[in-house]
């Protein structure tokens, strides 16, 4: 029994192995096309200057794609365990539009700190990029804008939800 | 300059560097690794092409990325952001990625296909939201484009086959058919040791304390519901279900941190490289369906550390036997 898990097993890490690997794949009744000297030095010169690029990443912030840190969810939280979201609405023409980060170009997290936080904790000049940036990016005139801040927690094992309104008027520039 | 010859040549050129990255091998699995690359980057992964549409023109172009950089020295930022230049660039892509697809000038297409996407996913990338999973994939094809992923499992193997059998065809056996599969693997280990270090660094020990999980997928969830109401139902009941469960988030948490920290070893460690495997398909698809961050491209990339000469044996056990899988006696290098 033990010796036929060991086999299976076997026969499994043999599933990704690695040519040059293993003790037993040789190829002694066929010609071996031997890499000549020049490609062997011009593939060596590519994968390591893709693996030094990758490397550097390590001491820089910026994302200078393809080779870039990854620097995904890296911070840490403390409780509570809590989530504010702020979701914006444009008005105009008598109706309201939702915006979507990504249909203004940005991820959440920075659609939040550049237009969505501002706006909401009434920084000066925060309603001017915001209404810039609907209106060239998705060709809404507005003439007010609504931000609801939700504050989202986890309380026992529940999810409790808790939310804000703030509205926001355009004002129209003055005729002279 | 290039030469056949016995094993007793090679086994000259002894060292584990040349084992590592130029061991004697078929281009079978390489091949097969072109396939499913460029496959999928035709079908799924390359730049939509009403995103790039959407993006030309607009503000906020900040042309920090150093391909759209370099482009920018030839041909002025007008021209660069524009239908007429971007359109052909996709155009091209797509037919020379469908091209490397069958195997048909098979390596000039992988190039352009390299290129042409890796052109367009930065100028995408020029405006301020910058993502992570296509750069390595991009890379790949792009080394694919330099090695002989051409040799077997396409139209120009067919077209060859019958008058250089020994130099094409899934038996020829080469000794430059295993770097690209080797960088892949190492720039993954790389990009896991980053996201570690990240982690560590910003986060440090508290980033363990499953607490920091519990957020992270309160913040998914939340966004599931307000900003991706049509996401998979699987998805949201896995992110409400996991979520609560504290203990399990906090092992999870650890075993991510030590996955992403000690990859490398499955690089280099053969016994050890299908467990490292198997947490790593665990790990992409939990983060993309509990916390909507997809490595697609990345779980393709797995591909370059399966023994596709063993999946071919399956299929055909005889010749396997006879050719390919000798006893330890005849080792290489």
């Amino acid at each position: 029994m033990i010796q036929a898990i060991n086999q299976l097993l076997k026969r499994f890490e043999q599933l990704f192995e690695m040519p040059g690997e293993s003790d037993g794949t040789s190829y002694p009744d066929r010609p071996i096309r031997v890499t000549p000297p020049w490609a062997k030095w011009g593939a060596t010169a590519f994968f390591m200057a893709c693996l030094v690029l990758q490397f550097a990443t390590f001491g820089h912030k910026a994302l200078t794609w393809p080779f870039m840190r990854y620097p995904m969810f890296n911070a840490a939280f403390e409780p509570p365990v809590q989530h504010r979201v702020f979701i914006v609405y444009a008005q105009h023409d008598g109706g309201e539009t939702h915006i979507v980060p990504e249909e203004v170009g940005r991820h959440f997290w920075q659609f939040d700190d550049e237009f969505a936080k501002p706006l909401f904790y009434e920084e000066p000049g925060s309603l001017g990029p915001l209404q810039a940036r609907i209106g060239d990016w998705l060709g809404l005139d507005a003439t007010g804008f609504r931000v609801e801040r939700q504050t989202w927690q986890l309380i026992d094992g529940e999810i409790v939800v808790e939310s804000e309104d703030k509205a926001f008027v355009v004002e129209a520039p003055d005729v002279e | 300059m290039s030469s056949e010859t016995t094993i007793n040549t090679v086994n000259g050129e002894s060292g584990y560097w040349q084992r590592f990255w130029f061991p004697p091998s078929t281009t079978f699995g390489l091949s097969v690794c072109r396939i499913l690359a460029s496959l999928t980057m035709v079908l799924f992964f390359l730049p939509n092409w009403d995103k790039q549409l959407w993006v030309i023109g607009r503000e906020g172009f900040e042309g920090t990325q150093a391909l759209v950089d370099f482009v920018l020295i030839f041909i002025p930022e007008e021209t660069f952001r524009s239908e007429t230049f971007l359109r052909p660039i996709y155009l091209a892509a797509l037919i020379a990625g469908w091209f490397a697809v069958v195997g048909l000038f098979t390596r000039p297409a992988l190039f352009v296909l390299a290129v042409g996407s890796g052109i367009l996913q930065a100028h995408e990338y020029s405006y301020g939201r910058v993502s992570h999973p296509e750069g390595i994939f991009i890379v790949f094809l792009l080394a694919l484009s330099f090695s002989p992923s051409n040799r077997c499992l396409s139209i120009d193997s067919l077209m060859r086959r019958s008058s250089k059998p020994s130099q094409w065809g899934p038996d020829a056996v080469r000794t430059d058919a295993v770097w690209p599969l080797r960088l892949v693997q190492l720039l993954l280990a790389l990009a896991y040791l980053s996201a570690a270090v990240a982690k560590l660094v910003v986060g440090g020990i508290t980033w363990m304390n499953g607490y920091t999980l519990q957020t992270v997928m309160l913040r998914t969830y939340a966004n599931y519901e307000i900003r991706d109401p049509a996401h998979l139902e699987f998805g949201k009941a896995l992110c409400a279900w996991l979520m609560k469960q504290y203990e399990l988030l906090v092992l999870l948490s650890v075993a991510t941190i030590v996955w992403e920290a000690l990859f490398i070893v499955a690089v280099f460690s053969k016994r050890l490289r299908p467990w490292f495997l198997i947490g790593g398909v665990c790990l992409h698809t939990s983060i993309w369906l509990a916390q909507n961050a997809p490595f697609h491209e990345w779980m393709v990339l797995y591909a370059t550390f399966l023994n596709w000469e063993l999946i071919r044996a399956w299929f055909r056990p005889n010749r396997f036997e006879s050719a390919v899988v000798q006893p330890a006696k005849s080792v290489l290098l």
